[in-house]
């Protein structure tokens, strides 16, 4: 096998790699969106706010960090299922 | 605020200045760690090569001298808390090199780093802005106490993101390179669109640059030295303590996702926080014909290296360049963030 060849065995991976970067970041990018559009209006600043307001915007906020790891998580299951790795 | 003509000395020796302790101090040093036989076996080679580590404490050095040449020129308080932060984390790191600390008991110390820098922003209220700014939409509002807990969990999540991401020559160094060139770029972005960043803040994120790209030098492959953790947990400290300073945590967050992708993968893989040396396979494996091939071990760590080597071996070299090719696109998607920030 030649050194061009070889060097082209990962480019599938790497391809791979930089979709999962990209919709990390567009993840990202998404629940920016739904975190000042949806989360942000329930209710007021959360230092003015009410207890069940603020529990419920820190909850919802969390709940974004947490899709997002979850999100990750199935990201990488599929890959290594791809590969036939056990998990 | 840009800039100005006056600036660009000072600027110029925030860069210059750390890369050139680097360069000075290197090579005695690794002369120094070959006579005390402080060395360690280059895993990824064939046979016993021996390399010196840990290069931290001249990497510790330059990045002191710089925040204090930044200092000097413009006076402010945060070069003295960005030193403390680099000599905490590096002194952490350079124990865990010499005598080794627990998964748990490492994170545990540098968050108490963060509880310093959250302590020091109580009493200089001009450390921090404690408001996060998104990209496409505003700020949020302020709040210390929930800035601050995210100030204290960030400094050991993202110093062992970068840790965790030193396993090849040149991995960490051009890493480190590639995400400080993002975090100048990003304050640079915002002090055109904001009057509260100037040259002071600009001046404050350059060492990092400069001492990483002179370490690139020494550590790509064939690596000359190693970092060791005192190295990389000095980069990932002071990294994410200039992304809060300099308000550009979520540019900086893109920046990292490469290493934070990688660390999380290990983290779900070995189910927990689990020191190096005690993970239970390698997640790659040198063949005979000096390849790197991925672990099909199912207990093995998932690693970004590993997730590459999947579709076929490859040698270090090639490896490297892909992690930094991965690692220069996520620079580019933090570039875009910044844009999307600042400018729209």
């Amino acid at each position: 096998m030649t050194t061009d060849a070889e060097g082209t065995k990962g480019d599938g991976s790497l391809l791979a790699m930089l979709l999962v970067i990209t919709a990390s970041w567009l993840l990202i990018l998404g629940e920016t969106y739904v975190f000042f559009v949806v989360v942000r209006p329930l209710g007021p600043p959360l230092h003015e706010g009410a207890v069940p307001s603020t529990v419920l915007k820190i909850g919802l906020t969390a709940g974004l960090g947490a899709l997002w790891v979850v999100a990750m998580f199935v990201i990488w299951w599929l890959y290594l299922r791809a590969h036939q790795i056990p998990t | 605020m840009l800039p100005g003509a006056g600036d660009i000395l000072p600027l110029a020796l925030a860069l210059v200045i750390p890369a050139a302790v680097v360069f000075l101090a290197m090579p005695r040093y690794i002369k120094f760690l070959y006579a005390k036989r402080r060395t360690t076996n280059d895993a990824h080679k064939g046979g016993d090569v021996r390399v010196p580590t840990p290069a931290g404490p001249v990497l510790i050095g330059a990045l002191v001298v710089g925040e204090l040449a930044a200092w000097a020129f413009y006076g402010s308080v945060v070069p003295l808390v960005l030193v403390a932060v680099v000599l905490a984390a590096g002194m952490i790191g350079l124990y865990d090199d010499l005598r080794g600390l627990g998964g748990v008991v490492k994170p545990a110390l540098l968050a108490l780093v963060g509880l310093f820098v959250v302590v020091a922003e109580h009493y200089y209220p001009s450390v921090y802005d404690p408001v996060v700014y998104f990209p496409l939409f505003t700020e949020t509002g302020t709040h210390f106490i929930i800035f601050g807990l995210i100030v204290v969990a960030s400094i050991p999540v993202a110093s062992n993101a970068f840790n965790m991401l030193d396993a090849f020559n040149g991995e960490i160094s051009g890493f480190t390179a590639i995400v400080s060139a993002a975090l100048v770029v990003a304050i640079l972005l915002r002090a055109y669109a904001l009057s509260d960043t100037s040259a002071s803040t600009l001046a404050i994120a350059l060492p990092l640059l400069g001492a990483s790209l002179a370490f690139f030098y020494f550590n790509k492959y064939p690596s000359r030295i190693f970092d060791g953790d005192s190295g990389s947990l000095a980069f990932g400290g002071m990294f994410v303590i200039l992304s809060i300073v300099g308000g550009v945590e979520i540019a900086a967050l893109v920046a990292l996702i490469p290493a934070v992708l990688n660390s999380y993968y290990i983290l779900s893989s070995v189910r927990g926080l689990v020191e190096r040396k005690k993970m239970p396979a390698r997640p790659t494996v040198l063949g005979s014909d000096m390849k790197l091939y991925a672990s099909r071990e199912a207990q093995a760590p998932t690693t970004l290296a590993r997730m590459i080597l999947l579709s076929g071996p490859q040698d270090e070299r090639s490896l490297v360049r892909k992690i930094l090719i991965l690692c220069a696109y996520a620079g580019l998607l933090s570039l875009v963030t910044s844009v999307l920030t600042w400018l729209l």
